[in-house]
Formats: C-alpha cells, structure tokens, sequence
C-alpha cells in the first residue's frame, strides 16, 4: 500500500499529477470584486461599490456550490473583494460548509462579528483568515485608507472566540514593512495557528503603485530573516508561512507540478493562474467537469507554458494579470 | 479509528486522495490504501480491516494483507492523517 505526496503545489516526482484526479482539490473563489476598503496594494483592484459587471447571481453561486459538492471537491476558499460584502456570502458558506467542504474564508475583518463567527463555528471551517497589514492604526490606515485597525483585531478575536482556526496575513509594502515583528506578536496573541506572507505581488492596485509599494531588497533582505527567525523560534506554535516567496518561485512550482486548484473569478471565468491573465473556461456556460478538464488541457499547452515561463522571467507581466483573455485568444 | 479533523478522502479511479486540509499536503493512495481509508470511514473496527480487505481484493495472503494494512495505519496515524475514534 502506498501514500504519496503530491502536496499541492509542488514536489511532486510525475507530470502533471492533476490529470489523473477527476476534480479539483481546491477551488479558491472570489465571489465579487467590491470590497469596503480600497487598499493601496490590492491585487484585484477591489474597491467599494464596484463591482465586476455581471458577477454570479445568487442563483447562479448556489448553482455552483452544489457542483462543487457533488464533484467532491474537499476545500474551498471564499475570497473577493471582501467576500462578506456578499448578501449571499454565508448562505454559501452554510450550503458548502454543511456538505461537508472544508473552507477557508479570507476577509479584512472590517464587518466579521461575533454572530457571524458563531454562524460559520456550525460548518466544517479549516480556517479565516484575516489581513493584518499592520500594528498601528496610522500605518494600517495608509495602506487599507478607511480601514480600522481595532475592527480586523477584534474580528481575531471573534473567530477565536468562537472556537475558528485563525490565519493572519500579511502584505508588505514600504510603508508597513517595519512593522513586522510588531504584527506576528500580535498575531501569536491573538491566537493564529499560522502567519502568512511573501514578497508583495505585482498585480493590481500592487502593480499600479509599484515604484511606491515595492520594498526595497535591503528591506527584503530583513524582513526574510526575519520571518526565518520567527519560523525557527515556533514560538506560541503559531507555524510562519513564506514560501513560495515569490510570485515567480510559486509559478516555478506550477511548472513542475500544476497545482489541483481552479481559480473561479466573480464572473464565473476560470483563471490558469493567479499571475498570469488567461481564461480557461467560463462556469457559466460549463459545468465545473469541464472547467476542470479544460484547465488539465491547458497545462500541456506548450504556449501556454511558455507564457508563464515569461512570466517568472519578468514579474512586470504580472502586472495585467487582470486584463483577462482567453486562452485561445491570447495564443492566437 | 477516524479521519482526522481536517483530513477529506476523495475516491479516484486509480485509488483515492487524502487531503489535509490544514498543511495542503494530498496523498495519492493506491486501491488497497483507498480501501483500508474507506473501512475507516465506515466505522470498521481496526481489527476487522484485513478481513475485510481479503474478502474485497480475494487476496489469498492474509497475513501480508494483515501486515500491510497494520503499516498503512500506523503511517496514517503518525501523519496525523487519523485520530482515534
């Protein structure tokens, strides 16, 4: 009998393991673009009150959820945007969640409360995961401008509370970077099982303000040994998460080994890869089998392979992540 | 003997997945591992899992089959991949 490791994203010794699965094993969902902050550095160029133009109906996402269920898909991240912006958000999460789906929810924890932590303890939660781009309100502020501080905290401690595994992540920029080691305290005692980062990515609002977000390799250089120091102390076991550091090491990754994921944007389109701007499939006028056939396809597509092998050859590519095209389109 | 808290078991045509969800790792399982993983699911007593092994493959070896799924649990159990029940 045998066990092994394919891990999602990487080692893994034979090609393309995806095509030997009949699903995905993570399907990581933006349910909409519209958010309640505007961040300097946001990689979907969320904003409030914007919405993509015709994102999923309320129908057309619970359509969804119940393909997700009955391709047994074990993991799901709703994300956006702010997912909770969403009138539907937790009726999704309860559908999905009660079927057994183990999810993750990302959100900025501006309007994550106690009742709705309390909602969520019901369903079979992996984790929330809550941005924490700072340990000042002044520097929190400058990059989420109208963003609280106190709200994103308490909403820590209103998934704690209720019993949640927490996430925190972390974005750096030139304006939070020293503040660091200020945020993975704060982040052992709120609690979190795990610390997220990596060097910021140059997509979106990110890409848009790059010359003045972008750390510089001197800060870089302390702020990996930092993270490296923290991980090796294990300090309260919070576990500190920074690899793949780099867009481009993450796509290296995606190479040797595509990872089981299908990226859903608010539309319903199926993005190849979080970096790069091609559309494999659209969940509208597909199911999600075919979504997810369409997505292994592409993965032996020598053009496509070789655009993301531009891709970690020049990360201001990244920067039209958004500008999706279709597959075919952008091959032609 | 279960699944542990975060753990998904998916059936595939060449066996079956295991999925922890807390570290993303996935195992791939070959058809005998995929079948001890849905023994446990179902509740089977620990014990009564080779049996049942052989009577699923007509497996003319019991006491490899035995030995083989005592390994496969003991290395589910120190992957953390089941708690006990």
């Amino acid at each position: 009998m045998t066990a092994q490791v394919i891990r999602m994203a990487g080692t893994a010794t034979a090609p393309n393991q995806i095509d030997r699965l009949g699903a995905p094993l993570f399907v990581s969902w933006q349910l909409t673009r519209d958010c309640d902050l505007a961040c300097v550095h946001c990689c979907t160029e969320s904003a409030p009150g914007k919405p993509m133009q015709a994102e999923l109906s309320r129908e057309e996402a619970l359509r969804l959820a119940e393909e997700i269920i009955a391709e047994q898909v074990p993991y799901v991240m709703l994300c956006g945007g702010e997912p909770m912006v969403v009138p539907h958000f937790l009726e999704l999460a309860e559908r999905l969640g009660r079927a057994g789906v183990q999810l993750k929810i990302e959100t900025n924890g501006q309007r994550f409360d106690e009742e709705t932590a309390r909602r969520l303890a019901r369903l079979s939660l992996r984790s929330v995961q809550i941005s924490l781009d700072a340990d000042s309100q002044a520097v929190y502020a400058r990059q989420r401008p109208g963003g609280s501080l106190a709200k994103a905290q308490d909403a820590c401690r209103a998934v704690r509370a209720a019993g949640l595994p927490l996430e925190v992540t972390f974005a750096p920029t030139r304006f939070n970077i020293a503040e660091l080691p200020a945020v993975i305290a704060r982040a052992r005692t709120l609690g979190a099982f795990r610390f997220n980062s990596g060097a910021l990515m140059r997509i979106g609002n990110a890409a848009k303000n790059w010359h003045k977000l972008a750390p510089s390799e001197e800060q870089y250089r302390a702020f990996r040994a930092t993270l490296e120091r923290e991980a090796e102390s294990g300090e309260g076991g919070m576990e500190i998460s920074y690899t793949p550091f780099r867009i481009e090491d993450g796509l290296r990754g995606a190479l040797r080994q595509p990872p089981a994921t299908l990226l859903v944007l608010p539309n319903g389109r199926v993005k190849l890869a979080a970096a790069l701007p091609q559309i494999v499939a659209d969940l509208r006028h597909c199911s999600l089998a075919d979504a997810w056939r369409d997505y292994c396809r592409a993965w032996h597509s020598p053009a496509f392979l070789a655009l993301i092998r531009r891709a970690i050859a020049d990360d201001a590519i990244h920067a039209k992540a958004n500008d999706w095209q279709t597959l075919a389109s952008s091959l032609a | 003997m279960k699944l542990a808290k975060y753990v998904k078991f998916r059936q595939e045509k060449f066996g079956g997945v295991l999925f922890e969800t807390r570290s993303e790792k996935v195992y791939a399982l070959n058809p005998t591992a995929a079948a001890v993983v849905r023994e446990i699911q179902a509740g089977t007593p620990e014990a009564e899992i080779p049996a049942r092994l052989k009577a699923t493959f007509e497996a003319e070896d019991g006491e490899q089959i035995e030995r083989e799924a005592a390994a496969f649990s003991r290395q589910l159990r120190e992957q953390g991949l089941v708690v006990e029940a």
